[in-house]
């Protein structure tokens, strides 16, 4: 759930969003709306 | 490993045992059978670097969970043993500073075994790393809150690798019926959300860990069970 003012930039949302993002198992990869397919790890690693 | 004995730590006194009454009768059984002719000490002398072969912290020393230092202790208090043994059967006689020896070496072998030595992060140091697996479940889930007062569902040693599963989004969050691996919806209608927040398994306690000191948590993988995340 993106909120506005919550984690979120003041224009980019103006009323709760809720938003489902298609996971790709094999790939770990899920497609985000406003990025292109982002892959899914550690950030360490 | 070729074969397991339970408790592990039972397999190394074992071998110990045998290589060391080996090499104990190689080195020094020629004194008591002086009519053996010197071709059979030698062949015998010449086994007994087999028997060390055996005795070498190896790897299925390592799977028994004991360092390379624990290994020697244990080593040097079976043959101290061993000898001792055998200077009962040359009639050696035996005074008190024999046994204050024998008392202080298997003190010095009961300090090597102590966790006091064997700290965690030596054991992280030596590869000796188990793996273990935590659920997602009504009662390893923790909605909204994980406080240090929970109860410890695991406890592992500084270096064990963990593989937790999680429950992801509220009831009214779910994705469409299409999606292909929906949450168990058990999950939900059993966990109670205390507070507005994420859902968490846990929690996991690191033996030997205190109050105040740094955690390090290294995130080695994510693998992704659902077809869908929400945000």
């Amino acid at each position: 759930m993106i909120r506005p003012l919550a984690g979120a930039l003041p224009d980019d949302f103006d009323t709760p969003t809720l938003i489902h993002i298609p996971l790709d198992k094999a790939k770990n990869t899920g497609k985000l709306p406003w990025v292109s397919t982002c892959r899914s790890r550690p950030s360490s690693a | 490993m070729p074969f397991h004995l339970s408790p592990p730590y039972l397999l190394p006194i074992i071998l110990l045992l045998c290589s060391n009454l080996f090499m104990t009768v190689a080195w020094y059984g020629h004194l008591r059978f002086k009519e053996v002719p010197l071709a059979g000490v030698i062949l015998a002398s010449w086994a007994s670097p087999l028997s060390n072969i055996a005795r070498r912290p190896g790897e299925p020393f390592r799977q028994c969970g004991l360092f390379a230092a624990q290994l020697k202790t244990m080593q040097e208090v079976i043959t101290l043993w061993c000898l001792r043994i055998l200077a009962g059967l040359l009639k050696e006689p035996i005074g008190w500073n024999h046994l204050v020896g024998f008392a202080l070496i298997s003190a010095g072998a009961f300090f090597h075994f102590s966790e006091m030595v064997s700290a965690p992060a030596d054991k992280e140091d030596a590869g000796i790393m188990a793996n273990h697996r935590l659920e997602a479940g009504p009662e390893t889930v923790h909605w909204g809150f994980f406080d240090a007062e929970l109860k410890p569902l695991l406890t592992v040693n500084s270096g064990d690798t963990v593989t937790i599963s999680t429950v992801s989004g509220m009831a009214n969050q779910m994705p469409a019926a299409r999606s292909r691996c929906r949450p168990r919806s058990r999950d939900h209608k059993s966990v109670q959300q205390k507070l507005p927040g994420h859902m968490c398994t846990g929690p996991v306690a690191v033996k030997g860990a205190k109050a105040g000191q740094a955690l390090e948590v290294r995130i080695k993988d994510i693998e992704l069970h659902y077809d869908w995340a929400t945000t």
